[in-house]
């Protein structure tokens, strides 16, 4: 249950989000929508609690967010790649996933790769991948560290039909599972209820 | 973090043209050893100045620093190990070179292992220090780069001791306690003002 | 414990502005006559006189450097804007000082001893913390957004607060190692009588000259930065 009442923020003399409140419960599934630089970033690192706002509150059942609750309940998914560009993308996989503390298995990630990508040769240099494929390994990220909370900053773009679809089923798979998920994207998935909020 | 340490290699390169061309300039003059070695110390700040940035502008891009945020370990813990794999790089390459840059200075051989411990100490200080001053200009919105500004008036004590501890023997560790003592000072507040450096200054 | 937000500091100091410098005038015109009147030096002529600028510079310069410390950690923990403006007021002021300290400092001892520059203990540590004032006063002003700029000044004012001591003591142990070079005494709390109050008077004169400046500036940042806020939030 996340609660934002009052949110502000501004860089330097720029307003960016005005006083927003907004409320997302477990098993629901919430649509940032905006036109471009309406905010949508900002208003995904402030709820991941990078950033903090000029006025208002984000609460996490009842406590205000901070350091400890955002790294045991949030996974945040950027826009930018956070992956070395000189290792191998099993050598990033096995970084990302020890630095998130889940043991790194072999067995599941070949299996998420085989689910994700049909054939890929993970011994190959991160900055080899195309501009898709290195978007599709965050969805790695997602498929193979359990917290309950997924905040997804334009997580379709780039992404092929197929890999929308795929996406989709992980997303509705993780709300009957009882998560939180936020999407800040352009692009409407094929899903049933889905909240909204528009950023005007 | 091998395949960084090309950079440090071509560092160090600058590092060995630079005393050449010094050697070269002054191969008339009989230069003291405390010269060259203010020679080699100067050039080893400003080494350890661009390899911090450069390390720090793109191991901590802004993408990379929300996942250290989302993820087990406190941002000090992983500056902290990346401030001391930078570290054990610089000496490694300062061990190797220093024959080379000795023989273009014209330095004793007997200085060798004085001078590379004092390198080793200092080099602590050194990648901690400059750590601070990379994280605060990391960020996109800074207009300057003024990192050396800002750094060089805390790396002068550094500077001072070491020439100074030339006078005296290998074995005597009043010399070297400075070292210790400057290293556990700033290894107190480093990694806390460059994580909060970076949190706040990055995004 | 009354909250200070920049507002109400402004308000207050805006009514003890006029008040202030009549009262720097009041002392100017009281030190300028005492400096002026005052008996010649045996030994330095009336190049002495320096002193009572030099030496007023030399201690607001620390004084101000402290005040940019201290009030840089109170800004970083309690994240107050207020100590933010402060620092950012002082800055320049300091800055002005120590160079006015060097430059002073170095006229007087070319006039005396016929040298502009030596590397004594006291002149390199003063030297370092023009540089300090320098890179704080660049880092306010190389961020595009201003918070971000007093996050980064006040982490340079932390790190010199820690280290200025550090470098002074080195600076002193070098001297003392390499025992060739004299050690200069400049000015020295060897005074007595008149010229221990022309000095008083002058260092007040120039303390409430600064505290001027210093209070105009915030008094500045502080009403633009109103007026930029309410433009904001009337968009």
């Amino acid at each position: 249950m996340l609660k934002i009442s009052n949110l502000s923020f501004a860089r330097g003399n720029k307003l960016i989000l005005k006083k927003i409140n907004l409320s997302i419960s477990n098993s629901e599934i919430m649509l940032i929508k905006g036109p471009n630089g309406s905010g949508k970033s900002t208003l995904l690192s402030c709820l991941a609690n990078f950033i903090e706002p000029l006025e208002g509150t984000v609460h996490y059942f009842s406590d205000l967010i901070n350091q400890t609750i955002s790294s045991k309940n949030f996974i945040f998914i950027s826009e930018e790649n956070y992956a070395f560009e000189d290792l191998s993308v099993l050598e990033n996989i096995h970084y990302w996933l020890t630095i998130n503390g889940v043991t790194p298995n072999d067995k599941a990630i070949n299996r998420s790769i085989n689910y994700l990508y049909g054939e890929l040769n993970i011994n190959k240099k991160f900055l080899h991948l195309s501009f898709g494929q290195k978007r599709k390994l965050r969805m790695l990220l997602l498929m193979l560290i359990n917290k309950p909370i997924w905040i997804l900053d334009d997580p379709f773009n780039g992404l092929d039909e197929e890999s929308i679809k795929k996406l989709t089923k992980i997303i509705s798979i993780k709300r009957d599972q009882q998560g939180m998920i936020i999407i800040a994207t352009h692009i409407m998935p094929m899903l049933t209820g889905l909240k909204e909020y528009n950023l005007l | 973090m091998l395949l960084k340490s090309t950079q440090t290699l071509i560092l160090f390169c600058f590092i060995v043209m630079a005393s050449s061309i010094f050697g070269l300039a002054l191969r008339y003059i009989q230069i003291d050893s405390k010269i060259s070695m203010a020679i080699i110390w100067i050039l080893l700040f400003l080494v350890v100045i661009i390899k911090v940035e450069k390390v720090y502008l793109e191991d901590f891009s802004d993408p990379k620093i929300q996942q250290y945020l989302n993820s087990i370990f406190a941002l000090e813990v992983i500056v902290l190990i990346k401030n001391v794999m930078i570290y054990i790089n610089l000496v490694l390459f300062f061990l190797i070179t220093s024959p080379l840059i000795f023989l273009t200075l014209s330095i004793d051989f007997k200085f060798f292992w004085q001078i590379n411990i004092l390198a080793a100490l200092s080099l602590l200080s050194l990648v901690f220090i400059s750590s601070i001053t990379a994280s605060i200009s990391n960020s996109k919105s800074n207009r300057l780069a003024i990192t050396s500004v800002v750094t060089l008036p805390l790396f002068i004590p550094i500077l001072i001791f070491s020439i100074g501890a030339l006078d005296m023997d290998l074995g005597n560790m009043n010399s070297y306690l400075f070292f210790f003592a400057y290293f556990l000072l700033n290894l107190a507040f480093s990694p806390l003002l460059t994580s909060f450096a970076l949190k706040k200054l990055s995004m | 414990m009354i909250v200070l937000n920049p507002k109400t500091l402004s308000n207050f100091f805006d009514n003890y502005k006029r008040l202030l410098f009549l009262l720097f005038l009041a002392f100017s015109i009281i030190s300028l006559g005492m400096i002026i009147f005052i008996d010649n030096d045996y030994y330095q002529g009336v190049s002495f006189k320096i002193m009572f600028i030099h030496v007023p510079a030399a201690w607001l310069s620390l004084m101000l450097f402290g005040i940019i410390g201290t009030v840089s950690i109170i800004g970083l923990v309690f994240k107050s804007p207020t100590s933010f403006i402060i620092a950012r007021a002082i800055s320049p002021i300091g800055l002005l000082m120590s160079i006015t300290v060097l430059v002073t400092g170095s006229i007087w001892g070319y006039l005396t001893w016929g040298t502009f520059w030596v590397w004594d203990a006291r002149l390199t540590s003063m030297l370092i913390l023009t540089f300090i004032y320098l890179g704080h006063f660049i880092l306010l002003n190389s961020f595009e957004h201003f918070q971000k700029s007093d996050f980064a000044a006040s982490i340079l004012a932390v790190i010199g607060l820690v280290n200025l001591p550090v470098v002074k003591f080195s600076v002193n142990w070098w001297t003392t190692l390499h025992q060739g070079a004299s050690v200069f005494k400049i000015g020295g709390p060897s005074l007595s009588g008149i010229y221990l109050t022309t000095l008083m008077i002058s260092f007040f004169c120039i303390l409430i000259l600064c505290l001027y400046w210093i209070i105009n500036i915030f008094v500045t940042i502080t009403e633009t930065r109103r007026y930029e806020r309410k433009k904001l939030f009337n968009e």
